[in-house]
């Protein structure tokens, strides 16, 4: 073999090495009908009587008259009609979905070249009891990342934002990508049947957002309402719930911020489907290498305790709290609420800011989700720098998964040594086994999709 | 902090939602479902143990990843439709491999159809040469720079290893052809990256 032809050799064989086997996407088989599962095609439109079309347009109005009344009484706050009862959350929810990450892409933003990695890639559906793949679900074409993921509190209704992000150069060396912010964002609705059959629905929202608006997404515990936060970071932001089962909306407009709104894709709701929370998340206008080098832990966070039902609120006069965390740590992230509004809880630690080689720590800080104090500490874990990494020599996650109604007993994952574990956490017992954790295999799907998934959601 | 915010409430624009139809379970995982036919087990087996390979080498050849999977998936839907028509199972590795090398002509041939993207890339950043190699997009450049039939034949030679009989197959060309094919693919090559140094 010619000098030529094994540089031909080792080079091709270098560069096909970014594909990898994680990477591959799942087969899409056509079924009896030849249609191939997981992708959205449009519908060939049907050719009806002419007779028809007139008594199908009273039907319809007949029908969108009616829905809207029901739906109007059924909206907290706009009736007296009764509202789906609270989940009792006794148990885990009977099913959950994570994204599956895909590649790492290269771009350039100001003349600076960056990496940075696909959420969301496709997603997978599975029993909680035994692990079952339910299904897969692909983003529908040309979208391709699934970057927002939320669910109801029972694990059967789950709405999915997906983004058109990486756009090709075309034939183009080297692989540099364009990456798109401005293309609206689709939703999409899951729904799970008791035998695991998977409803899949595109939903058409009132709220048109972009990726460049920094959205995020929370479902209520009953799944019949979805609040969507964005915008900020020097322009409006705005936080809209939207009524997904009729037409009505409710927004909160804020002019020009510096932060942007979040919401906690988990945990953002109260059981009774009253209270929202909303983190402020600062917006580094300017971000520069020194600056970041100079950067400290901020001292504090604000976040907004949104009573969805009283009339006339507004977020300035809703009930901002101030989340201070222990000492040299970083601010709580990924704030969670107790299912009955009493506790925020939130991951803080040292470390985003610790020098790099340790040692981290971390814990999780509990919050008066009245005056906001900080209550106690949970779950402590430690690094030192030396020894290898929990996580495999990746990173530590501490990721609150589920909590009972008082957050007395939490199912977290957890660093313990160099590996991050499902367990559950009682006071401050941390058990791998017990109420209401899963068992054998469903078990170790859980685990396995906590430790590697971008987002677990249920 | 938070300045002046205004409630808008009672947003009449109705969200519509559109059923798609139930999602059916991805045969490639086992979820117990035993409907799934003897074909169907057999390509999703299949698939399993090849999709790497090919969609690397869909890859090579197209420089696209996206087409690259979307080649290979139709060439296992190909594969799954013609199952009960297939002449030898046994070659059936051989049967996907010239379904791969014809469905990135196809696209090859489409994309010189299609008017190209008028966005001129950045110049590689230092970090990105680093990233890449100099060495490696320089030969990926040239390959890529290559009449088709060259590049299938380069490819299939040496990142595939396929002896010259193999390579004929999946290309649908004699073996005579195959070696002059490569001869001239490779002083091609050659020149080229002479050309670039």
């Amino acid at each position: 073999m010619t000098l030529l032809e094994h540089r031909l050799r080792s080079e091709l064989r270098a560069e096909a090495e970014s594909i990898t086997p994680e990477s591959i996407v799942p087969l899409r088989l056509p079924g009896e009908t030849g249609r191939v599962p997981g992708v959205l095609r449009r519908r060939r439109p049907r050719r009806w009587p002419p007779w028809l079309i007139p008594l199908a347009a009273a039907a319809a109005a007949a029908a969108v008259i009616t829905g809207t009344f029901a739906v109007a009484h059924m909206l907290p706050g706009s009736g007296q009609g009764p509202r789906p009862a609270d989940p009792k959350y006794a148990t885990l929810p009977a099913n959950y979905v994570y994204t599956v990450q895909g590649d790492i892409y290269n771009y350039t933003s100001h003349g600076t070249q960056y990496s940075a990695g696909v959420t969301g890639r496709y997603l997978k559906v599975r029993s909680t009891a035994t692990g079952k793949l339910l299904a897969t679900v692909l983003p529908p074409k040309p979208y391709n990342n699934f970057q927002l993921v939320t669910a109801d509190a029972s694990g059967t209704v789950f709405v999915l934002g997906a983004v058109h992000d990486w756009q090709r150069y075309a034939n183009a060396l080297p692989r540099v990508f364009r990456r798109n912010q401005n293309t609206l964002m689709k939703f999409l609705e899951l729904r799970i049947g008791p035998a695991g059959q998977v409803q899949q629905s595109s939903l058409s929202l009132p709220v048109a957002v972009t990726p460049r608006q920094q959205p995020s997404i929370a479902l209520s515990p009953e799944g019949t309402r979805l609040a969507v936060a964005f915008g900020g970071g020097g322009a409006p932001a705005e936080v809209a719930v939207v009524s997904l089962g009729g037409g009505q909306v409710r927004r909160w407009v804020s002019p020009s911020v510096s932060w942007t709104p979040q919401l906690n894709y988990r945990g953002a709701w109260t059981s009774d489907g009253r209270t929202l929370v909303l983190q402020e998340w600062p917006v580094l206008r300017n971000p520069s290498l020194q600056a970041l080098r100079q950067d400290q832990p901020p001292a504090v966070t604000s976040v907004h305790l949104i009573d969805t039902l009283a009339a006339g609120g507004t977020l300035a006069g809703g009930r901002p709290l101030a989340l201070r965390p222990p000492a040299g740590e970083s601010v709580p992230a990924d704030v969670f609420i107790t299912p009955d509004g009493t506790k925020l809880i939130g991951n803080t630690g040292k470390s985003d800011f610790a020098p790099a080689h340790g040692p981290w720590t971390g814990e999780l800080s509990v919050y008066s989700a009245r005056t906001g104090a900080l209550l106690q500490r949970l779950a402590p874990w430690k690094w030192n720098g030396k020894d290898r990494r929990p996580g495999h020599g990746g990173s530590p996650r501490e990721v609150i998964a589920w909590s009972n109604p008082s957050g007395s007993r939490l199912v977290l994952l957890h660093p313990v040594d160099d590996l991050n574990v499902l367990g559950v956490l009682t006071g401050h017992t941390f058990s791998r086994a017990g109420a209401p954790l899963p068992q054998a295999s469903g078990y170790q799907q859980l685990e396995y999709a906590l430790r590697t998934a971008g987002q677990v959601v249920w | 902090m938070e300045g002046d915010v205004a409630h808008l409430s009672d947003f009449t624009g109705a969200p519509q939602t559109r059923t798609t139809g139930p999602v059916a379970p991805c045969p490639q995982e086992d979820t117990g479902r035993a409907e799934l036919s003897a074909a169907a087990h057999a390509v999703t087996a299949l698939y399993r143990s090849n999709a790497l390979g090919l969609t690397r080498l869909a890859f090579i050849m197209l420089g696209d990843r996206q087409s690259a999977e979307d080649v290979v998936q139709e060439a296992f839907c190909g594969l799954f439709r013609a199952w009960d028509r297939l002449p030898d199972e046994a070659n059936v590795l051989a049967y996907l491999r010239a379904s791969v090398v014809n469905g990135c002509r196809t696209v090859i041939r489409r994309r010189k159809r299609t008017p190209q993207s008028l966005a001129v890339p950045p110049a590689p950043s230092a970090e990105a040469s680093m990233l890449v190699g100099e060495e490696r997009r320089a030969t990926v450049a040239a390959l890529r720079r290559l009449p088709p039939r060259q590049r299938e034949a380069l490819v299939l030679r040496y990142f595939a290893d396929l002896p010259e009989q193999e390579t004929a197959e999946a290309m649908g060309i004699s073996r005579g052809t195959v070696k002059s094919t490569t001869a001239r693919g490779l002083a091609a090559l050659g020149r080229m990256l002479r050309e670039d140094q």
